[in-house]
C-alpha cells in the first residue's frame, strides 16, 4: 500500500467510507478540483488498484479579525500561512486499521517540508463534528472562524495544530 | 468585447497589496487582472458546488487568533503526536 497523488486514471467509482459528501467529493470532484482548477491536491492510499483511503489538501492562510487599535501592536499584521486538511477518509473495507493516522502523519510531513521550503505556520482541519475528538488526540484545537470556514454540511469546526508541536514531535529523542 | 462598467468593493488590506504587487510585477493592468480572477473564480464555482472548494482564507476571532499565536511560540506535541511522527520510520 502506497500513498501517493490522485492519478487522473485511478478508479475511485468504488469507494465507500459510509459518508456519502465524502464519497461524492472523491468520485466527482477531487480530479476537477486538482486537474482543472488546481485549487487543491487529493493524496490517495492504494492498493493495487483500489482507493482505500484519501486525504485533500490545499495551502491557505490564517488572518485575525480587525483589532482595536491598542492591540495592533500585540499581533502580526501579516497572514500566517497553513496547510488546509479538507477532507480525510477511508473506505469501509479498511476502518479501524489504521489508515486514518497513517493519511494524517503524511499530511503532518507534508507540512514539514512546506515549512522548510516556503513557509507553514500549522496544519488547520476541517474537522467534521465525529471527527473533532480524532484530531484533539494529536494537538488540533478548535478555533472560532468568522470567515472561510468550509460550506460542506454538516458545518465542519476548524481546528489547528502548530508546526512547532509537528516538529517536535518529529525529533528523535 | 463587452462594454466596461464600474464596481466597488471593500477588501482587505492583505489582499489589496498582493493585487499591487502582482500589478506590479506582470505589468497588467489592475482591472484586468480583477476582471480575470473573478471570471476563474466564478467559472469554477459554476463546475464545482460551493461545498467542494478549500477557502484559502480563514479569518478567526481576536481569541482564537491570540491562542493560535501562543501556540506557534510554545505549543508541545500531546503523546499521541509523539507516537504518531516516530512511527514513520
Amino acid at each position: 500500500m502506497q500513498i501517493r497523488a490522485l492519478g487522473a486514471a485511478d478508479d475511485r467509482s468504488r469507494f465507500r467510507s459510509g459518508d456519502p459528501d465524502l464519497d461524492r467529493f472523491l468520485q466527482k470532484f477531487a480530479a476537477q478540483n486538482q486537474f482543472r482548477h488546481y485549487v487543491g491536491v487529493t493524496y490517495v492510499a492504494v492498493d493495487e488498484q483500489s482507493v482505500l483511503g484519501f486525504a485533500t489538501v490545499a495551502p491557505g492562510h490564517v488572518e485575525i479579525e480587525r483589532l482595536p487599535v491598542a492591540d495592533r501592536n500585540k499581533l502580526p499584521r501579516y497572514p500566517l500561512p497553513v496547510l488546509r486538511l479538507a477532507r480525510l477518509a477511508v473506505d469501509r473495507s479498511v476502518q479501524g486499521q489504521g489508515l486514518g493516522t497513517r493519511l494524517l502523519r503524511f499530511v503532518l510531513q507534508l507540512a514539514e517540508r512546506m515549512a522548510d521550503e516556503y513557509g507553514c505556520s500549522g496544519v488547520v482541519v476541517d474537522a467534521k463534528p465525529g471527527a473533532a475528538e480524532f484530531y484533539a488526540r494529536y494537538g488540533f484545537t478548535p478555533v472560532e472562524a468568522v470567515l472561510g470556514i468550509s460550506e460542506a454540511r454538516p458545518r465542519p469546526k476548524p481546528m489547528f495544530l502548530a508546526m512547532r508541536a509537528i516538529k517536535a514531535a518529529s525529533k528523535r529523542p | 468585447m463587452d462594454k466596461e462598467t464600474q464596481i466597488s468593493a471593500l477588501v482587505s488590506r492583505t489582499t489589496r497589496e498582493m493585487l499591487e504587487r502582482r500589478v506590479r510585477a506582470s505589468g497588467v493592468k489592475k482591472g484586468h487582472l480583477v476582471e480575470q480572477a473573478l471570471q476563474h473564480y466564478l467559472l469554477a464555482l459554476e463546475e464545482l458546488p460551493a461545498d467542494v472548494i478549500v477557502r484559502p482564507k480563514l479569518v478567526v476571532t481576536r481569541a482564537s487568533g491570540a491562542a493560535i499565536l501562543a501556540k506557534t511560540r510554545t505549543a508541545r506535541p500531546t503523546r499521541a503526536l509523539r507516537r504518531l511522527m516516530r512511527d514513520a520510520d
